[in-house]
């Protein structure tokens, strides 16, 4: 009647009992209809201190309309359930410590075979952090990387839309149900992963997210990948969490170097104290799959470079990574403000500066 | 015995003549006041009674009737007290009759016998004198401003009795006469704020010119401290000098809300004002039973600053939206509705963020979500009215301690009316003064592109993430920046400028 799928899914929809347990059931019994079909007794027998409330939602859900009721939302939602013992499920995931029961995908869910790279770093990075974690994303979403992050502020939401501005595929693994757009403003990013990607959890739909969530999904993010990459990170930041779940995986961890100064660089470069990969260039990565790439790039923005005139390079010369002002590029090249402001756009255009937020301006590379 | 008097009210900022006519006849002795008086004016009974009995007359023991004519229209203050004191004095022949036949009279009168100064004056006499009258009795502290009508015979009294002399002969007030060439003549350095005070921050002093230039509505987005008020308020002194015609204007709004100083009888000096963000409606816009002017009536022909501008009622800042377009609000009430001008430039200021640092400092501790949300207070309607969009960066300490003298109000308003000029002599024959009111239309005819300068533009928006509503303000913008340089053309350089002006179209990385 119900596939082995339907009852995985029945089971994780039973909130109260957790990843651990659940797996000891699923070994005790080989299967999910097992679990269905097993009495209190069989069920006490395994999980010797499980609390009476836990027992009664297993029981009080043993519903056959409401797993109907549940079947047909998930459709209509357009939200596949992938469980365990289905063939997509990744292989990869399975090898981790407490893999998910299951999980929930909205969008379409990419073969995870392929070369996948994890990105996380904090919320309130600098801008340092924002053109790092770009552009490593969007060359590796160009090389064919699938890039996976968690969807937050800051970082998380700069790789996606750096892969998916490279036209790669990107998957969101959330701490809540896939359902929900969390946070409430990334809902155009959100639209666009689930257009070229997925976005997945081990949550139903309908769980709103809570702090405690979002640590246990980590390990996920990790375990789907074949390497993480921190960009920016303060000494305890919850990439570092990630950074955990990665070695216990087993995976290659690279951190980006920063400013010693900088107290947004001390997570990373306290990892790289620790012996993580330095990661410099995208290729530092591309290598550690055998990939090579061409040098075009690199030599693309030479050459816009060389192209510019006198006095734009003048002013180019100004600009550095640090954002300086318009006002201090004023005084620095004492140049006319009205031809300032129109040597500013002009590079622009080119596409070797980039304007940030304070009227300031930075190089872009 | 009747005696006519004429006296004047106000509808808004136009001033209309009533007569104030008194008969006294026997009867059951009483004070009658018909034609619509509001309190003040029926108070005005008892000031008129003991005022005359103080001055040393006698109060006419008789059935006494006072009509304001016309009747139906509502009468408010004491401005009536001085013509009903007269014409009862006329009924009992202190004064001759003849004698006070087309003279305009306003003024309150105290008890002891006093004439006190009244707001509204200025509109009053005026529309007395558009309606023919050519002399008038005003209290002397309202003189000068009521002299302030070319043609007006004014003369100014102190007391009731002073008055009733003038009239017998007794004693001679000559008439109050202002020189309108001093008024003007000492070049409008009347602004205590200068320009040159102002270190650094050459790029948004060079926006505010710009939107001198054009009156175009600026927005300053900057962290605290980084001068923003202090800049915008030396605006007013890089505009134009008031003319004579605009001045006037001013005079009577300010003359209505009874905001003239002692000082000064005529406004010469731009308005600046600076409501506080918690202003309300009718304040911002003019309300009232009687409807008063507001805060962007006040600053007609001038400059409302609006410090702040998310912390302003979200309601407050869409009624902005009608008179900014129209350059008049009109406002309905029980008793009346009344038209005011408002032909005025916004400048706005605000924070980047709730704490105020964002971009600018690692302090900033904001997330994503409350900096949207703060810059989502003000409504895309009104965005769309803020032509230019400048970021002020924080000041170092470096800038304030160097001496490199600023330029001064006066160089930058050289260059200021220089464009003004060009603009006035384009736009003859179209019902616009200014860049800013530019239509769509309009646009497409004056601001004319090249083809280099359509390929910039082009490539701007591709690759600098423009929004489609900022096509239209930069050619605008362009425009002013090119009449700024003197320029019939506008060039790739107006257009580049202009693009650094539009900050909150593009969608920076945040």
């Amino acid at each position: 009647m119900y596939t082995e799928n339907d009852y995985l899914m029945w089971l994780s929809c039973i909130i109260n009992i957790g990843t651990d347990k659940k797996n000891c059931l699923l070994d005790y019994f080989g299967e999910a209809k097992e679990i269905w079909n097993a009495d209190r007794d069989e069920i006490l027998n395994v999980l010797k201190n499980i609390k009476e409330e836990c027992l009664h939602t297993m029981f009080k859900t043993k519903d056959e309309k409401l797993m109907e009721k549940r079947i047909y939302e998930l459709e209509r939602a357009g939200i596949k359930f992938i469980g365990v013992s289905e063939d997509n499920y990744p292989e990869k995931l399975k090898e981790i410590y407490q893999p998910p029961i299951g999980l929930y995908v909205l969008g379409e869910f990419p073969d995870f075979s392929v070369p996948s790279v994890n990105i996380v770093g904090m919320r309130k990075r600098s801008i340092y952090g924002a053109d790092v974690t770009y552009k490593l994303a969007k060359e590796l979403a160009e090389n064919g990387f699938i890039i996976i992050s968690g969807m937050a502020e800051g970082v998380d939401s700069d790789a996606h839309r750096g892969a998916l501005d490279g036209n790669g595929i990107t998957a969101a693994v959330l701490g809540n149900g896939v359902d929900i757009c969390y946070p409430e403003f990334n809902g155009k990013l959100r639209e666009r992963i689930i257009e070229n990607g997925c976005l997945i959890s081990e949550y139903p739909p309908g769980t709103k997210p809570k702090p405690y969530l979002f640590p246990i999904r980590n390990r996920i993010m990790s375990g789907l990948s074949d390497v993480v990459v921190v960009t920016e990170a303060k000494e305890r930041s919850g990439s570092l969490i990630t950074v955990s779940h990665a070695l216990e995986q087993g995976k290659d961890v690279f951190a980006v170097p920063g400013n010693i100064t900088s107290d947004r660089s001390e997570g990373t470069n306290e990892l790289l104290k620790q012996g993580a990969y330095v990661l410099t260039k995208t290729e530092d990565i591309l290598e550690v799959f055998g990939i090579e790439q061409g040098e075009d790039n690199k030599i693309n923005n030479k050459k816009i470079t060389q192209t510019l005139e006198t006095d734009e390079k003048l002013v180019y010369d100004c600009i550095c990574s640090d954002p300086i002002s318009v006002d201090e590029l004023f005084i620095k090249t004492g140049k006319n403000l009205s031809n300032l402001q129109y040597i500013l756009t002009m590079l622009e255009i080119k596409g070797v500066i980039r304007k940030i937020s304070g009227q300031k301006y930075i190089r872009s590379y | 015995m009747l005696s006519k008097i004429i006296s004047g009210a106000l509808t808004g900022i136009d001033g209309y003549i009533v007569e104030t006519e008194v008969d006294i006849s026997s009867g059951l002795p009483c004070f009658e006041i018909v034609g619509l008086p509001d309190s003040a004016v029926k108070e005005s009974k008892e000031r008129v009674r003991t005022a005359i009995k103080n001055s040393g007359f006698v109060f006419p023991v008789k059935r006494i009737t006072v009509n304001l004519a016309p009747a139906n229209t509502r009468k408010e203050g004491p401005s009536f007290d001085l013509p009903i004191a007269i014409g009862i004095l006329t009924c009992i022949d202190v004064i001759n009759n003849n004698k006070t036949k087309n003279i305009f009279f306003a003024g309150e009168v105290s008890l002891d016998g006093l004439v006190k100064p009244i707001s509204g004056i200025l509109p009053l006499i005026y529309g007395a004198f558009e309606n023919g009258v050519k002399k008038c009795i005003v209290p002397l502290a309202n003189a000068e401003e009521a002299a302030l009508v070319k043609g007006m015979e004014v003369i100014g009294v102190k007391t009731l009795n002073e008055t009733v002399d003038y009239f017998n002969g007794k004693k001679d007030i000559p008439p109050t006469v202002i020189n309108f060439d001093k008024l003007f003549s000492d070049d409008g350095d009347f602004y205590e704020f200068d320009f040159a005070d102002v270190k650094g921050q050459d790029n948004v002093k060079r926006a505010l010119e710009i939107a001198a230039a054009g009156l175009h509505n600026i927005l300053i987005i900057g962290p605290p401290g980084a001068g923003k008020t202090m800049m915008t308020k030396r605006l007013p002194s890089i505009l134009p000098n008031l003319t004579f015609k605009e001045s006037m204007e001013i005079t009577k709004i300010y003359s209505v809300s009874g905001l003239l100083g002692d000082k000064n009888s005529l406004v010469k000096t731009r308005p600046f004002r600076a409501p506080h963000h918690t202003i309300s409606n009718s304040a911002m816009v003019g309300g009232g039973r009687v409807p008063k002017p507001g805060e962007v009536s006040l600053s007609h022909n001038g400059v409302l600053f609006l410090d702040e501008l998310p912390e302003f009622n979200r309601n407050v800042l869409e009624e902005l939206r009608q008179p900014l377009e129209d350059r008049k609000v009109t406002i309905s009430r029980v008793n009346g509705t009344m038209t005011f001008p408002s032909n005025l430039m916004v400048a706005a200021s605000m924070n980047p963020c709730p704490c105020g640092y964002y971009g600018y400092s690692e302090k900033c501790d904001c997330s994503r979500g409350a900096v949207q949300k703060y810059l989502g207070k003000i409504s895309g309607p009104l965005l769309d009215r803020l032509d230019i969009q400048v970021e002020a960066s924080a000041v170092n300490y470096e800038d304030l301690s160097v001496n490199i003298k600023s330029e001064s109000s006066a160089d930058i308003k050289k260059r200021v009316i220089a464009a003004h000029d060009i603009q006035k002599e384009r736009y003859k024959n179209e019902n616009i003064y200014f860049n800013s009111a530019l239509s769509a239309a309009q646009i497409e005819r004056y601001c004319e592109l090249g083809k280099t300068e359509r390929e910039i533009i082009k490539n701007a928006f591709e690759r600098l993430n423009l929004s489609a509503r900022a096509y239209h303000k930069i050619l605008k913008i362009s425009r002013t920046i090119a009449d700024l340089a003197g320029s019939e053309k506008i060039d790739v350089s107006h257009i580049a400028e202009a693009i650094q002006l539009r900050n909150l179209d593009r969608k920076f990385i945040r």
